[in-house]
């Protein structure tokens, strides 16, 4: 069986501003679902916990919301990248690659190169 | 950047309380159906559709508190609910919180009072640009003794020859009075003549109008003056056009030039300053006037000194007649000049005040002490319901913190009140510039008072917190004491007698010096002796002479009213400010040092010596014979014989006042009538000085005129019988005869009061702090034992069972009170002997190790102290054995 991993602290943060940078304005549950599909499945969100997230960006300015009509026709509430959360998406982009490379280069060197 | 903005959003969200609840629910039941809605179309049931998308969702509270969390301010919200908390507990013993915070706000709120007074006088600078630029230059003599005052010549001279100054102003070493005339009404109000440039001295331009020119000071120049903010306000209703204006003062017409800067203020208040015409010449000895200069930049004080020694050698060649080969000069600080015979005893106040605090924080942390014991209980079930001791510690600390702050608020309230009475209580004489407002360096004390409190209190939680083990504290019963912490109060009763043993003996010795004081000779009688002072008009004092005769006049009226067992007018009242005159010896070489001298001159009518009592010891008194037309004569006084006549006969020796003091000061050659006993005219604290008594008759016109304007005549009056009303009587005599008011009427006993006024205002301050301590240290004393006793109980009871007397018991609680305050008073009479040095300089007649002193001190103490253990030692002895051994 494969197993789920659950999300790193930070990173949710990052997924949400690209889901919406990717798809433009999506209530909670759009987001939930699409960082679910994006990951394949692999990601277990526990997506309540999606929601404190998007009160923290919306405090820090990366993203706006407003209450709009979802799908079925209910009231939900529509968050969207701010000019400010899409600069924070390059940088936190720029910064994740960085380290992703970085690691990368940590597994990829073997004992004779290092000689 | 990103974090300040989340910061603003969540204080935002905390200050307005936003409840977003309703948000967070709507947005997960919108989440949840549309789930639902997904799952169902994923072919389940809608039950099992909503299960599913509820367990996705995850628990809900975890979610809530996070979102919560990141919303608002939590840490400041627990803070928040701790502090309610703590304000709960401390509401819950009313008796415990308000006695804490009453004896807290005592000793910050005195603490406050004493540093407002010692701030404004001492510590803020004086209300100039570069105020240490500003000094007072002084004659400087062999063995420290300096004299403040100068005469004209040497003034100009100075500020002709100097080069460490920028600029150098003299002025009126005693202020006139004069009356404003406004309309029908005249007002009286203090005049400071002043030299040119004045203003520019102090750096503060009048506010309105300009500074004295040079041109201002010609002796024939026309009158100006620039009036104080005050005066402007009050009498001109804060004119704007007032420049220019014609106003009179006493007989002279004066064109105002200016409106002094509210903030301009010296040591003596003034309500207006008029021009100084003095000029320099060859042999004026006239020392009249304060020197003030402001030094250039960067010059020091002893630079400034040696400077004007440089001057004064120019001074040998240039007035040789002005120089004295022992006078020296120096340069102290302008502030230092005004507040330096305050500053020992304010320091020494300060220091006292703290040492209340000192006894007031021992007491508040003994009442801590007691009161952990009794809430152990308490933290125990708290810990044993999960808190941690963290949480406890910040609780316990946050309510130590609430009663510091109450204590505070307490003491700024009460040194609101307190510092102002403190100056109206007493009648201490402040420099005008000092005013008691709580200015930022006070709001910074009381904060740091405040701080320093509630961390000193923390003591007692940590030690709690640390030491309260779970199952011991829910066992143990709350009456019994463990032995460390009930140690620990005893110390503290212990050292807070100690203190309190040091501020009563301090207490004593001021009051000991009062007594001294107020009991010294001051070689005249005060008994039924009635004062005032009058102002004659220009006209009235034109001539000596015409003084002469109205003061006779006024005189024997005043003798014909009933009662008045005789009457006399002087110059100054004894204890009071009066000039000091040169005089030669008539047949003595120039070359003998005591050929010449510089003395008090007090003109004075018939009777003044009689009216006051001051033995005549050799010649006679004056008359109402000693008229302009009669033989110029002189008394001194015995200290005036002594220094200059040393074994020879003074009377009939001939002695030439103000010899080259200038047209005006011309006096003829005066015989010596008489020598009368000393009177203590610098004031009961300082030794008697020489002085010249002359008839008012025979003193020149000019200076008639001078005197007259500038202080008004003095009188003294003795009643035959205390109690008898003569003043309405003497009112109507000077009403009817002289056309003028009474001003000042005082009793003589008060006039010498205002001399020892700041030996007062030590006095009753040290007192009042003497009883502060003594009741705080017998506060302690009583709570201690009372616990003591109250811990005992059983014990009490075991042993009376076994037959011991209820006196025993008695006793055993009054021994061990008694061994307490005898440890306090060892280690304060050690203290007391340690410190005397400090107070010896604001002591009069006593030895600052005075052991009778000390003694009363202690026995003072202990009998507080034995009155303080009286009740616990009778509640101990009515303890009932059997109650006491059932109880537990």
């Amino acid at each position: 069986m494969k197993s789920k991993k659950d999300v790193q602290p930070g990173t949710l943060a990052l997924m949400v501003l690209k889901t919406l940078d990717v798809l433009g304005p999506l209530h909670g549950y759009g987001i939930a679902r699409r960082i679910e599909q994006i990951s394949g499945d692999l990601l277990f969100v526990n997506q309540g916990t999606l929601y404190p997230v998007l009160l923290r960006l919306e405090q820090e300015g990366a993203v706006a919301s407003d209450w709009g009509p979802s799908e079925n026709n209910r009231r939900a509430r529509f968050y969207r990248l701010t000019r400010a959360g899409h600069k924070l998406l390059d940088a936190e982009k720029r910064d994740w690659e960085q380290t992703a490379a970085i690691i990368a280069r940590f597994f990829e060197v073997k004992a004779e190169d290092l000689a | 950047m990103r974090t300040l903005k989340r910061f603003f959003a969540r204080i935002r969200n905390f200050v307005v309380r936003r409840c977003g609840d309703e948000r967070l629910l709507e947005e997960l039941e919108s989440h949840l159906a549309l789930q639902t809605e997904e799952n169902v179309r994923a072919g389940m049931s809608p039950t099992e559709a909503r299960r599913e998308s509820i367990l996705k969702l995850g628990p809900a509270e975890p979610i809530r508190e996070q979102y919560h969390a990141e919303k608002g301010l939590s840490a400041f919200e627990n803070l928040l609910r701790d502090a309610q908390y703590a304000l709960r507990v401390l509401r819950k013993s009313p008796a415990f919180s308000i006695s804490a915070i009453l004896i807290l706000g005592l000793g910050i709120g005195a603490n406050l009072s004493v540093f407002l007074v010692l701030y404004s006088v001492l510590l803020r600078p004086l209300p100039f640009p570069h105020p240490h630029q500003l000094v007072r230059i002084e004659r400087s003599y062999s063995g420290g003794v300096t004299v403040p005052a100068y005469s004209g010549t040497k003034a100009l001279f100075f500020r002709r020859m100097n080069r460490a100054f920028s600029s150098m102003t003299a002025y009126d070493y005693i202020p006139s009075h004069a009356n404003l005339a406004q309309g029908d009404d005249a007002v009286p109000i203090s005049v400071l003549r002043v030299t040119s440039g004045f203003f520019r001295t102090f750096d503060m331009q009048p506010a309105m109008g300009r500074d004295f020119a040079p041109a201002d000071m010609a002796a024939r120049a026309p009158g100006v003056i620039v009036l104080s903010d005050a005066l402007w306000r009050h009498r001109f209703n804060a004119d704007p056009t007032v420049l220019g204006k014609g106003i009179v003062l006493g007989n002279r017409d004066y064109t105002v030039i200016g409106v002094a800067n509210p903030r301009f203020m010296l040591d003596a208040k003034s309500d207006a300053w008029i021009p100084l015409p003095i000029t320099e010449s060859p042999e004026d000895q006239s020392n009249n006037y304060n020197l003030v200069g402001r030094l250039k930049p960067g010059v020091s004080e002893a630079a400034a000194a040696s400077d004007l020694r440089r001057a004064l050698l120019e001074l040998k060649s240039t007035y040789p007649n002005l120089w004295d080969r022992y006078e020296g000069v120096q340069a102290i600080d302008l502030h230092d000049s005004f507040t330096g015979d305050l500053r020992p005893a304010l320091r020494i106040l300060m220091g006292a005040v703290a040492l209340v605090l000192l006894i007031v924080t021992a007491n508040v942390l003994s009442l801590l002490l007691t009161r952990a014991v009794t809430r152990r209980r308490e933290l125990g079930v708290r810990i044993a319901l999960g808190a941690s001791s963290w949480r406890l510690l910040r609780q316990l600390i946050l309510e130590n913190a609430l009663l510091s702050v109450g204590g505070g608020v307490a003491g700024i309230m009460a040194a609101g009140l307190g510092a102002p009475a403190l100056t109206r209580v007493s009648p201490i004489e402040l420099p005008q510039f000092a005013s008691l407002h709580m200015g930022g360096a006070a709001w910074a004390l009381a904060g740091m008072l405040v701080l320093g409190c509630g961390l000193f209190f923390s003591i007692v939680p940590l030690l709690e917190t640390r030491s309260t083990q779970l199952r011991e504290s829910l066992q143990l019963n709350s009456t019994r004491i463990t032995a460390g912490r009930h140690a620990a109060q005893k110390i503290l009763v212990v050292g807070e007698v100690a203190v309190s043993l040091v501020l009563v003996v301090g207490a004593v010795l001021l009051l000991n010096t009062y007594w001294t004081l107020v009991h010294t000779p001051g070689g005249f009688t005060t008994r039924n002796v009635l004062t005032f002072r009058n102002s004659f008009t220009e006209q009235q004092a034109s001539t000596s002479a015409m003084l002469g005769q109205h003061l006779n006049e006024l005189r024997s009226q005043i003798q014909a009213v009933p009662g008045v067992a005789s009457a006399a007018a002087a110059l100054a009242l004894p204890t009071q400010l009066v000039p000091d005159l040169p005089f030669d010896f008539e047949g003595r070489n120039p070359d003998r040092g005591d050929a010449s001298g510089d003395e008090k001159y007090i003109p004075i009518t018939a009777g003044f010596f009689e009216t006051l009592q001051i033995p005549v010891i050799q010649g006679r008194t004056f008359t109402e014979a000693d008229t302009r037309a009669a033989e110029p004569v002189l008394i001194v006084n015995q200290e005036f014989a002594r220094t200059y006549f040393h074994s020879e006969n003074p009377v009939g020796q001939h002695v030439l006042i103000g010899k080259f003091m200038g047209p005006g000061f011309e006096d003829p050659v005066r015989e010596i009538v008489g020598v009368v006993g000393d009177v203590k005219q610098s004031g009961l604290d300082q030794p008697a000085p020489g002085i010249m008594y002359l008839p008012a008759a025979q003193i020149p016109d000019f200076e008639t005129r001078w005197v007259s304007a500038a202080l008004g005549e003095s009188w003294v009056v003795r009643t035959r019988i205390g109690g008898v009303d003569v003043l309405p009587a003497i009112r109507q005599v000077f009403m009817d005869d002289a056309h003028t008011p009474l001003l000042s009427v005082e009793p003589m006993s008060q006039v010498i009061g205002a001399s020892v006024a700041q030996q007062r205002f030590n006095m009753i301050l040290l007192c009042g702090f003497g009883f502060i301590s003594l009741f705080l240290g017998a506060a302690g004393l009583y709570g201690v034992m009372s616990y003591t006793v109250a811990r005992q109980t059983r014990e009490i009871g075991i042993r009376m069972a076994l037959g011991a007397e209820r006196g025993d018991i008695a006793r055993k609680v009054l021994q061990d009170a008694g061994l307490l305050v005898g440890m306090g008073l060892a280690a304060g009479t050690f203290a007391a002997l340690a410190g005397a040095r400090i107070v010896s300089s604001i002591l009069f007649g006593v030895k600052p190790r005075d052991p009778v002193v000390l003694a009363v001190a202690c026995g003072l103490l202990l009998v507080t102290g034995l009155f303080a253990a009286w009740w616990p030692a009778r509640r101990a002895a009515r303890v009932e054995p059997i109650a006491a051994l059932r109880r537990e």
